[in-house]
């Protein structure tokens, strides 16, 4: 495998940081998977809808949430108010393809830290999910 | 606000239509020729700012009356502008074609609209064309960036206002310029956030480019102007966003004087002050009126009947001195008379001048005709208009357009000669076109000239026996002039448009036809080599026209101004009779002319005694035929009121009532050589 350019990361405690993957295809939520792999991070849980999201969230408490902006039950961006509302310091990117500008500007008024756009470049995206989770994304 | 339309009545609903319709007209006409500016003077920033300021202006017109598509297309050509205004796109032909096709669209959209049909036509393919068009420019964007990295914040007068203020109060003002991390690909986005991240610092008062339009995601950096009272440090660290921002550069402002060009740093500060121009006249069109033209005619009908009522007051006051010699109350009468008379010609020629309208309406029409059918027949042709700003009534100006620019094609399409034939005769490789409208002695003179090969009298001639219209031998004696003349023939230029032109319907005798009927004249110059030059002459308006007074056999006549070429003495040899018809020869034409009693069958009207030596012969000209009227004595030059009458005779167009009281009958000029014309055919 080549020479990775972005560092592992992890928390203050020296565990990995737990990740919540939402998308509705299965292969988009692979895929992410690679930037999490890429981080040293841990995959606490995945989702496939916006309601099952917000579900899991209470459930598993993530350190962060790779969201998809446009799901079935339960947009992307809907989801992102609800889980804020439950917990204000959650942090959530919002991953979504081109055409969703203002889905996305809408996200990140409503709380969500940063944006990943598809097809996502898996470097350029380990920067982003990085310095969020370090506290300089925004 | 379809559901605010929904709320209104019927009648508001159809006042808000019909105003909306008739302003959006205009809108597109004007953005039509602010295009065409434009593409001549890609640096005319006020002509940009106008087409700015009119496709905004059909945005949200249009979407409120309900035209989606046309609003949306409108929305998209937004940004186009705004490029071009930023100097990241360079006008040229192609932008010129696509900003003009929106124009079409748009017009056939709401032409449609307006006739209540279903429209097929939608913007789809304008869109698609706005699209393909960036895509193509973002391939040449970085070479035209480069020539011009500078958009600047441009402040509103009250943003400045806010500005100084916060200086005033302590404030920082930050003038920021955020570099975009290359691979940041929703640029709006991040653009979004860095605003989100500023406005906990204070207020960003503007953003260049917007922020929310579709440049944004091709611009490498983004530039805003922030008040604050963080430190610079707070702020570059606000503007730091990972993947979005690359360099942050910031500078500490202090703001130009108010009354300076509304801008902190920019290439475009000339053109800006030119741009303020624009905004007075658009200040200057809003007060505009604007009257049904309904309203105006009966207006002005009812000033003609004041006019005839005040002449016969003048009359009958006349008839009190006569009688009553040195009277004061008849002195007074007079006064009051002449009093009326001023204040009406003065009504009289206010409300004309509302009916009057530049024919630049019209004349503004042929720059496209010829900038795309030029282009069409690979020729370079340049249009020379003059005169553009002559008035005109506007019922003749709803009409004279069509045949026009009928005219127009043809000059481009016969006249003109390929580049290659033109520079073999030595000529200039562009054929100029040139356009011209004056006033001449109360008519309209509309002249269309090019310095093409002028008309080929032999093909015409040619095609005239082909269709049957003449004979051979009428050909071989036919004199040039005449020649020329059968252009006008409708079964010559109608088998001539099939040929060649590309059918659009109207030929060389519907130009005559429209001339006729506006009561004009059409007169044809042409030399081989050097062009031609059609001469129209028309009268300024319809409703009261300037007539010669004549009587012919004891009864009073008149002939519009209009049609008379010339007033001639002939002595009573100088009439020949040929086949039984009476001639006379005028300007190495021979032309027929006719007295009155034989085509008004009137009874009241006595026989010629034949006493008289000489005569005055009117010679009277419709479109390019020429006729003679036999008159005994010439009254005078009057301005005739119109009045329309049923007397059964096509012969007669109108009465108007002269001072005295007495009638005199206007002559219709077209039916007269009509008629005259027929009369020889059938003497052959």
């Amino acid at each position: 495998m080549e020479q990775e350019a972005v560092s592992q990361i992890r928390k203050k405690d020296f565990t990995p940081y737990r990740f919540l993957l939402v998308d509705d295809s299965e292969f988009a939520r692979k895929n992410i998977a690679r930037v999490v792999s890429m981080l040293g991070g841990l995959i606490a849980g995945e989702a496939s809808t916006g309601r099952e999201a917000v579900v899991k969230y209470q459930e598993i408490r993530p350190d962060i949430v790779l969201m998809d902006i446009s799901m079935p039950e339960m947009e992307g961006v809907d989801a992102v108010g609800e889980i804020i509302r439950e917990d204000k310091k959650a942090t959530i990117i919002m991953v979504s393809s081109l055409g969703h500008k203002d889905l996305v500007k809408k996200a990140i008024a409503s709380g969500a830290k940063h944006f990943i756009t598809k097809p996502v470049q898996i470097e350029y995206a380990a920067k982003i999910v990085k310095a969020v989770l370090e506290g300089k994304g925004g | 606000m379809e559901d605010y339309l929904t709320n209104l009545s019927d009648k508001e609903l159809e006042m808000l239509k019909a105003s909306f319709f008739s302003h959006a007209f205009d809108v597109l006409e004007q953005l039509g020729s602010e295009i065409l500016r434009i593409e001549n003077d890609p640096e005319d920033m006020e002509s940009l700012k106008n087409i700015q300021r009119y496709v905004h202006t059909l945005k949200g017109d249009s979407a409120s009356m309900g035209f989606a598509s046309l609003s949306e297309a409108a929305h998209r050509l937004e940004d186009i502008l705004h490029m071009l205004r930023e100097k990241r796109l360079c006008m040229d032909r192609s932008l010129g074609d696509l900003l003009l096709s929106f124009v079409d669209a748009a017009t056939q959209i709401l032409t449609d609209g307006k006739e209540k049909k279903w429209s097929g036509v939608d913007t789809r393919g304008v869109i698609e064309k706005i699209d393909n068009y960036l895509q193509a420019g973002q391939a040449g964007r970085n070479k035209v960036n480069t020539d011009n990295k500078e958009s600047a914040c441009q402040l509103t007068e009250y943003q400045q206002l806010q500005a100084a203020q916060a200086l005033k109060d302590g404030h920082l003002v930050y003038e920021i310029e955020v570099g975009f991390d290359p691979q940041c690909r929703q640029r709006e986005v991040g653009a979004f956030m860095i605003k989100t991240q500023l406005s906990n610092l204070g207020e960003a008062l503007c953003w260049a480019p917007d922020i929310e339009g579709a440049e944004i995601e091709n611009a490498d950096t983004v530039k805003t102007i922030l008040i604050t009272k963080s430190e610079a440090e707070a702020v570059r660290n606000a503007c730091r966003i990972a993947g979005i921002s690359a360099d942050v550069k910031l500078n500490n402002l202090s703001l130009p004087p108010l009354n300076s060009p509304t801008h902190l740093s920019s290439p475009l500060a000339k053109g800006e002050l030119k741009g303020c121009g624009g905004d007075r006249a658009a200040a200057r069109h809003d007060s505009t009126l604007r009257v049904d033209a309904g309203r105006v005619d009966e207006i002005m009908n009812l000033v003609g009947e004041l006019i005839i009522g005040r002449s016969m007051i003048a009359q009958s006051v006349y008839e009190l001195r006569e009688r009553l010699g040195k009277d004061e109350t008849v002195a007074n009468l007079q006064n009051i008379d002449s009093l009326f008379e001023r204040s009406l010609s003065e009504l009289q020629k206010g409300v004309m001048k509302i009916r009057m309208v530049p024919i630049d309406h019209v004349f503004r029409r042929f720059i496209r005709v010829v900038r795309d059918l030029s282009a069409e027949k690979g020729k370079e042709i340049r249009l020379e208009i003059s005169g553009a700003e002559t008035e005109l009534d506007k019922g003749i100006i709803d009409v004279i357009g069509e045949p026009l620019i009928h005219m127009i094609r043809n000059c481009i399409d016969h006249g003109i000669e390929k580049k290659e034939d033109r520079e073999k005769k030595g000529k200039d490789k562009c054929g100029v076109i040139r356009i011209n409208s004056y006033h001449e002695g109360g008519q309209i003179i509309i002249e269309i000239e090019d310095d093409g090969k002028g008309i080929d009298i032999e093909r015409v001639k040619e095609k005239a026996i082909e269709n049957g219209i003449i004979g051979r031998e009428d050909a071989d004696s036919m004199n040039d002039e005449d020649a020329i003349d059968l252009i006008f023939h409708s079964g010559l230029s109608t088998a001539a448009e099939v040929t060649e032109t590309s059918g659009r319907g109207i030929g060389m005798d519907a130009v005559r036809n429209t001339v006729e009927d506006l009561k004009g004249l059409i007169q044809v110059r042409s030399v081989p080599d050097k062009g031609a030059r059609f001469t129209i002459r028309l009268p300024l308006t319809l409703a009261i026209i300037q007539g010669m007074v004549f009587s012919s056999e004891g009864k009073s006549f008149a002939f519009p101004l209009s049609s008379i070429l010339e007033i001639r003495r002939v002595y009573k040899d100088e009439i020949d009779t040929i086949n039984g018809l009476e001639s006379i020869r005028w300007r190495n034409r021979v032309i027929s002319i006719l007295r009155l009693r034989e085509y008004l069958n009137r009874e009241d009207v006595k026989a010629d005694n034949g006493d008289g030596k000489k005569y005055f012969v009117i010679i009277i000209g419709l479109a390019e035929r020429r006729l003679g009227i036999l008159v005994d004595r010439l009254t005078g030059k009057r301005e005739l009121v119109i009045k329309a009458m049923d007397n059964g005779s096509d012969m007669i167009s109108g009465a108007s009532i002269l001072g005295d009281g007495s009638i005199v009958l206007i002559l219709d000029t077209a039916s007269i050589i009509k008629r005259a014309a027929g009369a020889l055919v059938v003497n052959e």
